[in-house]
């Protein structure tokens, strides 16, 4: 439900020579810059020419889906998709970090996603999925993410390949990182246009209650969403438990 | 639940207009006195649960305090809805923005209130069974001397009640609304208390203690501005009684610290109205109809209310309506400060009733409320837990000053800058990760994201602080409710208001201003306040030489508008709240307060409802 | 900032039952239902009570078994089960029927404790199998030597409860006593939590509600001096009930213990008469006193009417079990339903919507659905209400498909092993576990499934809005007791005086 007052209607297709035949999407690169050129300058990576069938239900792609979230978001996997954990190995939280830590590409299949009762990260892989023009960002990503896996540093690794994306690559990457922290969805343009216009304010729309409620910028903040506490009377009048418990670090 | 016009068509004991605190009370009390009571609603029942306001609230993006509630605040274009169109309209917090643009308080196509300033009135309401749910809570008593402004400090009137006399019915509504509070807290500037609170007080929160901590650090000297008075040797940061459970109370759960009271509590913690309605309900002699507009109050021959008219509607925006009338023996008009005075002054053709002081709609007041935020530099605050608010300082409220200039009560912030930055906490997260600077705290327009982002988010909103001042508005007969030409879906004309801040209520923020400044001292916090530009609240306070920019929002608190008083002609109703022009017309809620001094309203309201009631049941009908 | 020691967190979410799963050949119980041992013969002084004492019989049948190759299949469903005892832990493994997906594995193994639990409770207490008994068969749960109502623990005036004891009310004495069942109402025995609303059959009757606990969670008050609220005010520590774990062998061995148990029930009246003739045999049915205790407009607590009694014929229509065990500190909680109670909201327009129902009439057309009925609500003697309003009630889709699926599959197999009883028509809708159970920052534990509601005891909160709409865990993590200094300090997100997820601790009265 939208009640939002200045609900933009979607841009439409911007025209660039460059753009990639059997695009998909509705939305290609922003004005002045080709798709291709873009591509390139992402260190060893290449947009892929058309999007393939990225998939929830995929636990390879919804364990890239949490690689990549936990590097954007800063929180760390197990937190964000509850059970995350090697297939083969039962590690204890603190073991389980290093494992992480030190993951190599080997370990991929390895990898459960996890479940658990709330499942949120799959209410995001698809709402991120069907939104217009985003699915080949979304793939890009994904890309990102497993081509980092290794790296001595993933977080770094991956941060690193999407400062220098393409703008609907590294506005996804924002628009994602804000759909972890608030529920809501900012359309990745709105973010761009905020950055390139005065006075411009992207808007929002919360994705679903199940969303706003499962929002981590107040968890972060050792507290939880406003309207949702599983808390107990008088928590408030002691601090609270450490950052750790909360996001992993 | 009177579901057609036609089972309204008995003579009732008492029709009462408006089932919030006041009515609710009210009709509960008859009730249980088996009286048969009518309660005309006019906007939608008590829902069956609080899933569907649960959900609204949860997906609104702009979590105002309307926003669990019906009517919805947008159409379909996603613009405000026009209140020609509404059948039980309401202001919002969202049409008081500046000229021009969305929300434009002026624009009467989007402003249910028809607002002719110079300032706005900042303060909105529901119309729903069990009236403003989205209070906070706060339960306080009035001071003894807030009744006796005139005589004790040459402001103003008195009360023509005083604390005393209202003491046990204080108690009353404490058990009755549920109050948590300890007696030992609370005996300052005068309170005493005839029986201990209900419950005892909500725990402080960690923000509490850091303010706590701060003003310890308070010399005399610091604080000479204020003029305290004798009494208070330091000034203490108190719990706030509270109508939240700190314990199973009355089939209810205890607070859980949802941290969102404002504007729905999840699990019902908080009292609201609908509970006291329920109650009255149950009793058999309560019938309520909801969907139904009082439009005229109708004057006999004999000089008394002889009925009243109604228009009762199906949807809240659809032509679908019907008119009716109801008779009693006793009319109760509980519709709120702005409400009732605006169906006294329609009714009779527009002629009005219960008017002969000609005071029906003026004096209208609310608490303007000075907001002040900041970063706690080193000490991490752990805002946005527990309830909004749980402590506040009271201390300042009365003393000798209050012959020159208002009082004020200080609030203390759980919510971080949720009430303030614009909602957050969106806006300080896209703030950080799209590397813009609406808060003001990311100068640098960084763009983070990972570990970075996560730890500056939580550097950021652990450090968070905000305060208010509620500030005592005098009554000025200027500041008033009329009649509009604008009308609203049920062809009624809106609330007209006229509403400006006078010299000694802004001397009131000025020593409020001056307190924060100490405050935020004391405890180490950058202030980050800001004023939005064209912000129609915004004036310019002279304050120790400097002219300084301050503006105020409301704080939900209507009051003044049909005033008690001892005599006819400066008075509307006498001090059981009965008109003095129609004796069995009975004017409730905070309309009847002749001064706002600085507490909440609520509790004084209930109190006030429950002598009524007393009155009525004990002396009139019996 | 003052920093606070990390505590070792320990095993997140649901690894903690890979821990818990327990090595396999443990000795089966011999013996029928989960009785706690009998009582030692009493001694001249009064020996401490052992609030959880070991139990013979725990059954711990897990709900898969390895075939040859290592693989997972589902245990057999068979009449074995039907004696095999009561579990005093639920035997749960994050391997099993549904490969990587440890969450749908471990949620099958406490649906198939809950059947287990369902089956043992309502076993008759006089020890034959559930299978020989006839419909009103006195059940386990509904015998004084195992389990006690509410209202006979928090009595008035906080007088001490006994356990055992019976004592046929003053007004209820104008009947034969034929030992049945007393059953006191209060508000909640016709309102549900929180005053949300009584449910009226289509017969124009009262849904009866009634909540009774296990005796070492009785012990448990009674020896803490929680049944009044001085009592709770000055308990000094925090309140946990004790937990039940099933027995182990080896290097650190210990016997079985059944831990605390609470249970809600739901009834619906079902006197005899040629109306309910053909209906009655599908019930589990119990002759009761119903005692109308008064004096609600007084004290507020009680009823409206009375003193007064009358006589009714009790069908089963609901049960909720909330069991403490090792490793779900948040308990673990379960819901059963008459099969005719309500149609699926889904199925209203089919063929399965057509009933006949206790609670739906099929084909009205302008019956609002799921409402509460019109006030005011209190019941009158006859326990008919007083207008002709009667609840239209449909089971909202709250539960995941897989869920919803798996635990068909669970029902179709015990309903089968329990055909020619009126035990087969009843139905598990899904036992609500927590996920996460050492977590720090959730004192609920992340219930999975999120939501749950039995329709006909959360009939008006059903639904899938957080908060607002029913969980059996966020709800009961609000609960709270009249504690007032607590010297154990809050911990994790835990309250100053949470009564350990059961609203029994707020029944208490006060002494004089």
């Amino acid at each position: 439900m939208n009640d939002f007052p200045q609900q933009r209607d979607a841009v439409g297709p911007i025209e660039n020579a460059d753009e990639p035949s059997g695009e998909l999407t509705r939305r290609t690169v922003l004005a002045g810059v080709a798709a291709t050129t873009m591509a390139a300058t992402v260190a060893g990576f290449a947009t892929p020419a058309s999007a393939r069938d990225i998939d929830p239900n995929s636990p390879r792609d919804m364990v890239l889906f949490v690689l990549l979230s936990a590097a954007l978001t800063g929180i760390a996997e197990p937190k964000l998709a509850p059970g995350f954990r090697a297939k083969d190995k039962n590690l204890k939280p603190a073991d389980l970090a290093i494992f992480l830590a030190q993951l190599k590409p080997s370990d991929l299949p390895n990898l459960n996603p996890g479940s658990d009762p709330v499942n949120i990260k799959r209410d995001y892989f698809s709402f991120v999925r069907a939104q217009p023009g985003q699915p080949l960002p979304f793939e890009a990503l994904l890309n990102i993410a497993e081509g980092s896996v290794g790296a001595p540093d993933r977080e770094k690794a991956i941060l690193d390949k999407v400062k220098v994306a393409n703008d609907d690559v590294r506005y996804l990457a924002r628009s994602i990182a804000l759909m972890w922290y608030l529920g809501a969805w900012y359309e990745p343009s709105d973010l761009r246009l905020a950055n390139t216009t005065p006075n411009s304010t992207p808007n929002f729309k919360v994705i679903s209650s199940k969303a706003y409620t499962q929002g981590w910028a107040l968890r972060v903040a050792q507290a939880h969403p406003m309207g949702f506490s599983q808390m107990q009377f008088g928590y408030w009048n002691v601090e609270p438990n450490l950052r750790s418990d909360f996001t992993g670090s | 639940m009177a579901d057609s016009i036609s089972d309204l068509n008995q003579e009732w004991d008492v029709v009462i207009v408006g089932s919030g605190f006041a009515g609710a009370l009210i009709a509960h009390a008859l009730g249980k006195a088996r009286k048969n009571v009518l309660v005309l609603e006019a906007g939608p029942r008590v829902p069956t649960n609080i899933n569907d306001d649960m959900e609204r609230f949860y997906t609104a993006s702009a979590k105002v305090p309307e926003s669990p509630y019906t009517p919805t605040l947008f159409d379909e274009g996603g613009r405000l809805s026009d209140p020609t169109k509404v059948n039980d309209g309401r202001p919002t917090v969202l049409s008081l923005n500046p000229k021009g643009g969305f929300g434009d308080w002026t624009d009467t196509t989007q402003s249910y209130l028809h607002q002719i300033g110079p300032f706005p009135f900042s303060s909105t309401y529901e119309r729903a069974a069990g009236g403003t749910a989205h209070w906070l809570g706060t339960s306080l008593r009035l001071v003894p001397n807030d009744f006796k402004m005139k005589s004790k400090y040459g402001q103003f009137v008195d009360w023509p009640v005083d604390y005393e006399k209202l003491e046990p019915f204080y108690c009353s509504a404490e058990a009755e609304l549920g109050v948590s509070a300890d007696v030992a807290d609370q005996e300052f500037l005068g309170i005493k208390f005839s029986k201990p609170y209900p419950m005892p007080k909500i725990p402080p929160s960690t923000t509490d203690k850091a303010v706590s901590d701060a003003v310890d650090k308070m010399t005399d000297d610091d604080v000479k501005f204020l003029e305290k008075d004798d009494s208070i040797k330091k000034i203490a940061v108190r719990s706030l009684p509270a109508a939240r459970n700190s314990q199973p109370y009355r089939n209810r759960r205890a607070c859980a610290g949802n941290t969102n009271c404002i504007p729905i509590c999840p699990i019902q913690a908080k009292y609201d109205p609908t509970i006291t309605l329920n109650d009255a309900l149950d009793t058999g002699f309560v019938k309520m109809s909801d969907r139904t507009v009082a439009s005229d109050i109708v004057v006999g021959e004999n000089g008394n209310i002889s009925q009243i008219n109604f228009i009762k509607y199906r949807s809240d925006r659809g032509p679908e309506q019907e008119k009716g009338s109801v008779r009693g023996k006793l009319y109760v008009i509980a519709a709120n400060a702005i409400e009732t005075a605006r169906l006294l002054l329609m009714s009779r053709n527009g002629d009005g009733v219960a008017n002969s002081s000609d005071m029906v709609g003026r004096h209208l007041m609310d608490h303007p409320y000075l907001v002040a935020w900041g970063m706690s530099e080193n000490r991490a605050l752990f805002p946005y837990r527990g309830p909004l608010i749980t402590s506040g300082i009271g201390d300042l409220c009365d003393g000798a000053f209050r012959r020159e200039r208002a009082a004020f009560r200080v609030d203390i912030g759980n919510e971080g800058w949720n009430f303030v930055a614009k909602g957050d906490p969106n806006t300080t997260t896209l703030d950080f990760i799209n590397g813009m600077n609406q808060t003001r705290v990311n100068a640098p327009g960084e763009a983070l994201l990972g570990k970075a982002l996560m730890e500056r988010l939580n550097k950021q909103f652990t450090h968070q602080f905000r305060c208010g001042f509620l500030v005592e508005q005098s009554p000025d007969p200027g500041n008033r409710v009329t009649l509009s030409e604008f009308k609203d879906g049920l062809g009624l004309r809106r609330p007209k208001i006229s509403y400006d801040l006078s010299d000694y209520t802004r001397k009131g923020f000025a020593a409020a201003y001056k307190m924060k400044n100490l405050l935020f001292a004391k405890m180490g916090v950058t202030e980050f306040t800001s004023i939005n530009e064209g912000d129609p609240s915004m004036f310019v306070q002279d304050i120790d030489g400097r002219k300084v920019q301050l503006n105020f929002m409301g704080a939900g608190h209507l009051m003044g508008t049909y005033r008690m008083g001892s005599s006819k002609s400066d008075s509307v109703v006498d001090e059981m709240q009965c008109s003095w022009d129609h004796r069995n017309l009975y004017l409730v809620g905070s309309g009847t307060f002749p001064t706002g001094s600085t507490p909440n309203p609520t509790l004084t309201i209930a109190a006030l409802s429950l002598r009524t009631a007393d009155h009525i049941i004990n002396n009139v009908l019996r | 900032m003052r920093h606070r020691r990390s505590r070792a967190v320990g095993l997140t979410g649901i690894l903690a039952f890979v821990v818990s799963l327990q090595s396999p050949a443990f000795p089966q119980g011999t013996g029928i239902g989960g009785a706690p041992a009998p009582a030692a013969p009493p001694a001249a002084a009064p020996a401490p009570v052992d609030i959880n004492p070991p139990v013979a019989n725990c059954n711990t049948k897990p709900d898969t078994v390895q075939d040859a190759s290592g693989k997972f299949i589902p245990a057999d469903i068979n009449e074995e089960l039907l004696t095999s005892g009561q579990p005093c832990q639920q035997k749960v493994n994050t391997q099993g029927l549904f490969g990587d997906d440890a969450l749908a594995n471990l949620q099958r193994g406490f649906d198939f404790y809950s059947w287990l639990t369902f089956v043992a409770m309502n076993s008759p207490a006089d020890g034959s199998s559930i299978k020989s008994g006839k419909r009103d068969a006195r059940t386990k749960w509904e015998s004084l030597d195992n389990y006690r109502p509410l209202a006979d623990v928090m009595l008035k005036d906080g007088k001490r409860p006994v356990w055992g004891a019976r004592e046929v009310p003053d007004a209820c004495k104008k009947f034969k006593d034929t030992g049945q069942i007393i059953f006191q109402l209060g508000e909640e025995a016709f309102n549900q939590p929180f005053k949300t609303g009584p449910l009226i059959d289509q017969d124009g009757n009262y849904a009866l509600f009634d909540i009774l606990m296990n005796k070492p969670m009785f012990d448990y008050i009674e020896t803490k001096t929680l049944y009044h609220q001085q009592g709770q005010e000055k308990f000094p520590d925090e309140i946990v009930f004790p937990s039940g774990n099933s027995p182990a062998a080896g290097a650190t061995p210990e016997p079985g213990r059944m831990g605390a148990i609470m249970l809600k029930v739901s009834y619906r009246i079902l006197d005899r008469g040629e109306k309910n003739r053909d209906l009655i045999d599908r019930f589990h049915t119990s002759n009761a006193l119903i005692y109308f205790p008064g004096g609600k407009e007084a004290t507020g607590t009680g009823t409206k009417v009375g003193p007064d009694c009358v006589e009714k014929t009790l069908g089963l229509i609901g049960f909720h079990v909330g069991h403490k065990t090792r490793f779900a500190s948040q308990w673990v909680w379960t819901s059963f339903e008459h099969v005719s109670n309500v149609p699926d909201a889904e199925d209203v327009d089919t063929a399965k919507g057509q009933g006949p129902y206790s609670f739906f009439r099929p084909g009205c057309k302008d019956c609002p659905v799921n409402e509460i009925p019109p006030k005011p609500w209190d019941p009158p003697l006859s326990l008919q209400f007083p207008s002709s309003f009667r609840s239209q009630v449909v089971r909202v889709s709250m539960l995941p498909a897989p869920v919803r699926k798996e635990v068909a599959d669970l029902n179709k197999s015990f309903r089968a092993l329990l055909n020619g009883t009126v035990w087969e028509n009843y139905v598990l809708l899904a036992t609500q576990w927590p996920s996460d159970t050492l977590s720090t920052t959730d004192p609920t534990g992340a219930p999975a499934p999120t939501y749950l509601a039995n329709s006909t005891l959360e009939t008006f909160s059903q639904g899938k809005v957080p908060l607002a709409s029913s969980s059996c865990m966020a709800c009961h993590g609000n609960a709270a007791s009249y504690q007032l200094n607590r010297s154990a300090k809050i911990t994790n997100g835990k309250g100053f005086n949470h009564s350990d997820f059961t609203f029994i601790l707020e029944k208490a009265q006060r002494a004089p």
